[in-house]
């Protein structure tokens, strides 16, 4: 038997933030497949797109998530954090614009990308990509 | 498991009463097979669902603590009907792990779960043909919880996109 998820000492139900920010995981994921030019079929696409209107409507409340080493770590909102809500926000809606479909140019995609990688560097998260390949048969 | 799933008719159930919880699942499954996922709020009814529509449901996923019938029961009745289904329980209580595993259960997800713990059983269990029976148990929760992705072994390439 497989055995994932939190460790046994620190099980819990999960909370609000605990499925914001493994949806904004999701949606970082989701960019990234998007951006390498894994195949995006309309179940994927739909899953994108209410992904991304999650993440979009929730992250006006994100005190507390950014800084230091952990993202769980709460501290006072400081205009950089506005600026990183910001970025989440416009990530979410690059991301829907292009699982619907909408034209995504060379500048568009650089935008998406260096959005991505600023929102990852904040969230310290790795931005590595070469394990999704399994997305490919998907 | 008997037989590795065909993907092309990969079809999951996600039981779970809390509906972030269940919505967030869902979207992580359906991106990470491309496939839809059927949901439910009770076990008695995803039971019911699974009598009536054998052939429609491959993968099963559900919590715990859900109305009418709660998990481990389900898991019970679907291993015992239908043991070639893959059953994945997801539970905030660790007590829960060894009943799940003497059931028969395929994977126990430890709540909170992130993305990357769903992604990593999509690959082990969805996509490349079942769990490692012979083992007990693999803490794959080990690894980095911050990385936005989880080191699964590659896929084999049989996939279409019916989309």
């Amino acid at each position: 038997m497989l055995r994932l998820g939190s460790p046994s000492s620190e099980t819990r139900e999960m909370d609000l933030d605990d499925i914001f920010l493994s949806r904004l995981k999701l949606m970082l994921i989701m960019t990234k497949a998007y951006l390498n030019g894994w195949p995006l079929g309309e179940r994927r696409r739909q899953a994108i797109i209410e992904n991304a209107h999650h993440v979009e409507s929730e992250s006006i409340d994100l005190g507390g998530l950014v800084t230091g080493n952990s993202p769980y770590k709460a501290v006072e909102p400081t205009e950089h954090d506005h600026v990183f809500y910001q970025r989440v926000k416009l990530l979410a809606v690059m991301v829907k614009a292009a699982a619907k479909g909408y034209p995504m140019g060379d500048h568009r995609k650089a935008a998406m990308q260096e959005n991505l990688d600023i929102i990852c560097q904040t969230l310290m998260l790795n931005s590595g990509y070469e394990d999704m390949a399994f997305l490919k048969v998907a | 498991m008997d037989a590795p799933h065909s993907q092309a008719s990969l079809h999951t159930l996600i039981i779970d009463d809390d509906q972030l919880v269940r919505d967030f699942a869902v979207h992580t499954v359906e991106f990470g097979t491309n496939r839809k996922a059927t949901t439910f709020e009770s076990g008695f009814h995803a039971w019911q669902y699974v009598q009536s529509h054998p052939d429609l449901v491959d993968i099963v996923i559900a919590d715990v603590n859900i109305p009418d019938m709660d998990g481990l029961e389900l898991l019970e009745r679907i291993k015992r009907t239908f043991p070639q289904k893959v059953f994945i329980v997801t539970s905030s209580d660790p007590a829960n792990e060894q009943t799940a595993y003497q059931l028969g259960a395929d994977a126990f997800l430890a709540k909170p779960y992130d993305v990357n713990d769903l992604l990593t059983l999509v690959q082990a269990l969805m996509l490349t043909g079942g769990p490692p029976r012979a083992q007990k148990s693999i803490p794959l929760h080990s690894q980095n919880k911050n990385a936005p992705h989880a080191h699964p072994p590659q896929a084999s390439d049989s996939g279409g996109d019916p989309g």
